[in-house]
């Protein structure tokens, strides 16, 4: 729940609107030094923004869980790349000579 | 060596490794990067085309690696390869299996809440009126685990490409921003644009599913 009146007295610069939209750049800490500190005064007053950006953060954990891990370590043409490898030293080793 | 390839570049030794045919090394990167590449080419492809693209690519890389100059990492060199190959088949395969295009497509730009949810009673437009529910709980089981995993997939497959190539590397491959930025030749603004859109996508199918 947002406490209106820390909102009204601190003259926030920034909204819940414009907030959300900064959550990947201030992650990323690619916001100016300003922005960063209107952010930060909003996110420690906003329990609302505070939600998203935790959600911001689960939805980056979650996405990172979401990693296939049964995909092959090995392509199916192994063989024929290791041929074509000890060809192509060949040729370099024959271009050197 | 490489005879275009600075001596001092991190990837020196391992150019060095493959173009004198040390297969170790060659084994060596092929584990490191074939998973993440396979896993790319899927979200642009069906499967079975995907590991395809991947096989070319590697044969690609063994054929040209003489040719890598090292303005990139090695990594990024073999992406792009990999990419430019899976976009113009996505792109020809589109015109014939809409693969890409199943369903809705998600994270165009609009905001990344809805404003009618932004409405405060005395604060007007633009502030929460409320918290939104907080996700506290953990995906408890295995099944819903993996319910979850589905769902981010078929979230990020529904995004716009751009999007999606940016929030695969990023989030699911974890990469760095230089390193996507490098990779897909994009400014680091767009990435982040582009990243954020993504994530607000795929964050607001986990609200549906997880409140």
């Amino acid at each position: 729940m947002t406490d209106d009146s820390d909102f009204i007295r601190n003259e926030l610069r920034i909204t819940c609107a414009d907030a959300v939209e900064l959550v990947t750049d201030y992650l990323d800490a690619a916001l100016s030094e300003s922005d960063r500190d209107d952010f930060e005064t909003h996110l420690s007053l906003c329990e609302g923004c505070q939600v998203f950006v935790d959600q911001v953060r689960r939805t980056i954990t979650l996405t990172s869980n979401s990693r296939d891990t049964t995909v092959e370590l090995e392509p199916a043409n192994m063989s024929d790349l290791l041929a074509a490898l000890g060809e192509r030293a060949g040729e370099h080793d024959h271009d050197a000579g | 060596m490489s005879p275009v390839l600075p001596a001092h570049h991190t990837d020196a030794p391992v150019v060095a490794a493959l173009l004198a045919g040390d297969q170790q090394a060659f084994r060596a990167l092929v584990a490191e990067l074939n998973p993440g590449l396979t896993r790319m080419a899927r979200t642009y492809v069906p499967e079975a085309i995907a590991d395809e693209v991947v096989q070319e690519t590697w044969m690609s890389v063994v054929k040209s690696i003489g040719s890598f100059e090292g303005r990139s990492s090695l990594k990024t060199w073999i992406y792009r390869i990999m990419l430019n190959k899976v976009r113009t088949l996505a792109a020809r395969e589109s015109k014939i299996v809409p693969f890409t295009s199943l369903g809705p497509r998600s994270g165009d730009d609009g905001p990344s809440v809805d404003p009618d949810r932004l409405v405060h009673p005395e604060l007007g437009q633009g502030y929460w009126p409320d918290a939104p529910p907080r996700w506290d709980a953990q995906p408890d089981d295995r099944l819903e685990a993996a319910e979850i995993r589905k769902r981010i997939e078929a979230a990020i497959a529904a995004l716009p490409p751009a999007q999606a190539e940016v929030v695969a590397l990023r989030d699911v491959e974890g990469w760095s921003a230089d390193e996507v930025c490098n990779a897909l030749g994009i400014s680091s603004v767009n990435q982040r644009v582009l990243l954020h859109r993504g994530r607000v996508a795929v964050r607001a199918m986990l609200e549906d599913y997880l409140t």
